[in-house]
């Protein structure tokens, strides 16, 4: 505002106080006192006083080294009279001064007010809404309306590259033209400002002017809010980029609850998934041993996470030729279960659709089955297949790789079944054997996966081959169960509750020793 | 998991350092991405140093030979360290890699 505005308003306010200086020269001997300005005046008195020739004193009212306008005083003279002139000269300009800080204060708070009453009605619109995309649509129709612009549009991208884009009015500007902007504004180092030339010159058609503010969402500038006028419209002026920067701002923060939200929704609904492709893998597994003359069988399964890469399975019929495998896919999580699923599937098939097959070939027409889906994702499976015959009591099996596996006789020591084959997946052909078993009543076969081997304490001390070995023979006495409770408590006593990173699956049998 | 990788007479050789498991096992896979790209490719993996090894790393290494092989070359192991080598016994992966008592020996096999 012009200092000669605030002259003259001044004048208008403080008139009392004025005559009263005025009255105060006057009743000094003056004949008359005009505030003047630009060689104009303004105000005189007494009332209707027309000064004719030159003052006989004045003094120039300054602020800032600007000249606002000049006291005049006709009548008296003297250096004395001419200090005072000045003096009340410099008394009006410092009550102009204070009168702009004023204007000023009160102007800007008037200006607050009204971002804080846009920014309560944009919060406010906001709450209503979790998801992303209505967030967006909610926080640029408002921001348009706040900032009395034509248009506006919001744009975020994610760590992957994926983009969203929403404008207001919908459809307004090409969307290939607005990623290209945003894109610009990520690595801006502030806000993107277009003249109506700019404009045009960037494709945007028909706009008078854009500002792009870039928002920082998850620490970074990945978002922006754009706003523009369209011909006619208008400008943003400086307390219109205050209040859209604080819109920005204020839809920053909207779009990280919003995404948090969509996030700790896809969260939920992966938790769910998991939980039913555990349901779903627990299934898989035989619900409870089977009923086979002359053993006692017990196993179990603990995943590390919610599905793992291990199974064991019994394959019917149980009386006369009684099948059981035990597999361990290399890795953990999802991935491991799905190739779990397919090799105990094809373990399975196989088994049921030649009966009279061997172990051996089951085994080996697997491996050959599974061997490219192996070696396209980059995994294979540790597998014992064995079949016992409850007739003879003989257990003819073959190792893919699987360890460990301890055989314990009744009063002996037990002792590491070594595999003598590769695991399934690893080579085209298979190299393993057929061995064989005899069962007698007492005599254990343990078939674990390597949860139980590599499980650790907080030192890092592997329970081992050697120590499971001798936890077999302390436990051999027990029945089927009671050997796998054992097994759990002695693995727990040692990894003390330090965390275990791998499935732990165990199967035991037991030569049946009657009751 | 430390990897230190140079090169011999055309031969890459990845010397791994420290426990050789799931979480580290991919950094071995990305080695093979970039090592393994022009026929014949050879590589020799020194496994003295490595402490404690698990199924996720075993297949790194069962997916880096069969890579190889593809491309007319092959992954030999050398050195391996006594938790290593009994693991390979055990899963008879000794069966499927040719193994090394040292670094030079198995470069030198493929010089042969």
């Amino acid at each position: 505002m012009a200092y000669e505005l605030h002259l003259d308003r001044l004048l208008r306010a403080h008139q009392a106080e004025l005559a009263a200086l005025a009255d105060a020269w006057l009743e000094a001997g003056a004949d008359g006192f005009i505030v003047a300005s630009d060689n104009r005046p303004l105000m005189a008195w007494p009332i209707g006083f027309s000064q004719n020739g030159a003052p006989s004193i004045k003094a120039p009212i300054e602020q800032r080294g600007l000249l606002l306008g000049e006291l005049r005083v006709s009548g008296v003279t003297g250096t004395l009279q001419a200090a005072r002139l000045a003096a009340d000269a410099r008394m009006l300009a410092s009550l102009i001064n204070l009168e702009a800080d004023l204007d000023q204060m009160a102007a800007e708070l008037v200006e607050a007010h009204d971002q804080l009453l846009a920014l309560y009605d944009l919060s406010r619109s906001g709450r209503r809404t979790l998801a992303l995309q209505e967030t967006l649509a909610t926080l640029t129709r408002e921001a348009a309306r706040l900032l009395h612009a034509s248009g506006a549009f919001l744009g975020i991208s994610d760590e992957g590259g994926e983009r969203i884009i929403v404008q207001y009015p919908e459809r307004s500007l090409s969307l290939e033209l607005l990623a290209a902007l945003l894109a610009r504004a990520r690595t801006a180092p502030g806000e993107i400002r277009l003249e109506r030339e700019e404009c045009t010159a960037q494709g945007l058609r028909g706009l008078d002017n854009l500002v792009l503010i870039p928002i920082e969402v998850k620490g970074v500038h990945n978002a922006g809010l754009g706003l523009y006028h369209a011909s006619g419209g208008g400008v943003f002026d400086s307390p219109a980029l205050k209040l859209a920067r604080s819109v920005a701002e204020q839809s920053g923060m909207q779009i990280e609850n919003a995404l948090f939200h969509q996030e700790a929704l896809a969260n939920a609904r992966i938790e769910a998934e998991m939980a039913l492709a555990r349901r779903v893998q627990m299934h898989l597994l035989p619900q409870q041993a089977p009923r086979v003359p002359g053993l006692d069988i017990y196993a179990i399964t603990n995943p590390a996470l919610q599905v793992g890469g291990d199974f064991y399975d019994f394959i019917p019929p149980f009386e006369d030729n009684f099948l059981f495998s035990v597999g361990d896919v290399s890795g953990k999580g999802l991935s491991a279960a799905l190739l779990m699923a397919i090799t105990r599937t094809a373990l399975r098939s196989f088994a049921h659709s030649r009966p009279d097959a061997r172990a051996l070939d089951i085994l080996a027409s697997v491996n050959a089955d599974l061997y490219n889906d192996f070696t396209e994702v980059g995994m294979f499976a540790t597998a014992f297949l064995g079949q016992y015959i409850p007739e003879t009591g003989v257990l003819t099996y073959v190792n893919a790789g699987h360890s460990p596996v301890i055989y314990c006789p009744r009063g002996s020591e037990a002792r590491l079944l070594r595999a003598d084959g590769t695991a399934l997946g690893i080579l085209s052909v298979s190299l393993c054997s057929a061995q064989t078993l005899q069962m007698n009543p007492g005599d254990v076969l343990i078939v674990a996966t390597d949860g139980f081997s590599e499980a650790r304490n907080a030192a890092g001390e592997l329970v081992g081959y050697d120590r499971l070995c001798r936890i077999t023979e302390s436990l051999a006495h027990r029945s089927a169960r009671g050997i796998t409770d054992g097994w759990l408590t002695a693995i727990q006593e040692h990894v003390q509750g330090h965390p275990q990173g791998d499935d732990l699956t165990l199967l035991v049998l037991k030569g049946d020793e009657g009751s | 998991m430390e990897l230190r990788d140079t090169q011999r007479d055309g031969v890459h050789i990845l010397r791994i350092i420290g426990r050789f498991d799931a979480h580290e096992a991919k950094r071995v896979v990305s080695w093979f991405d970039e090592v393994v790209t022009s026929p014949p490719t050879r590589c020799v993996i020194a496994l003295s140093e490595v402490e404690f090894i698990d199924s996720t790393a075993l297949a790194a290494l069962v997916q880096g030979m069969k890579r190889c092989r593809q491309l007319h070359g092959d992954v030999y192991l050398c050195a391996l360290s006594q938790p290593v080598r009994t693991v390979f016994e055990l899963t008879r992966l000794d069966r499927a890699f040719e193994i090394f008592a040292r670094e030079d020996e198995a470069v030198t096999a493929f010089l042969r």
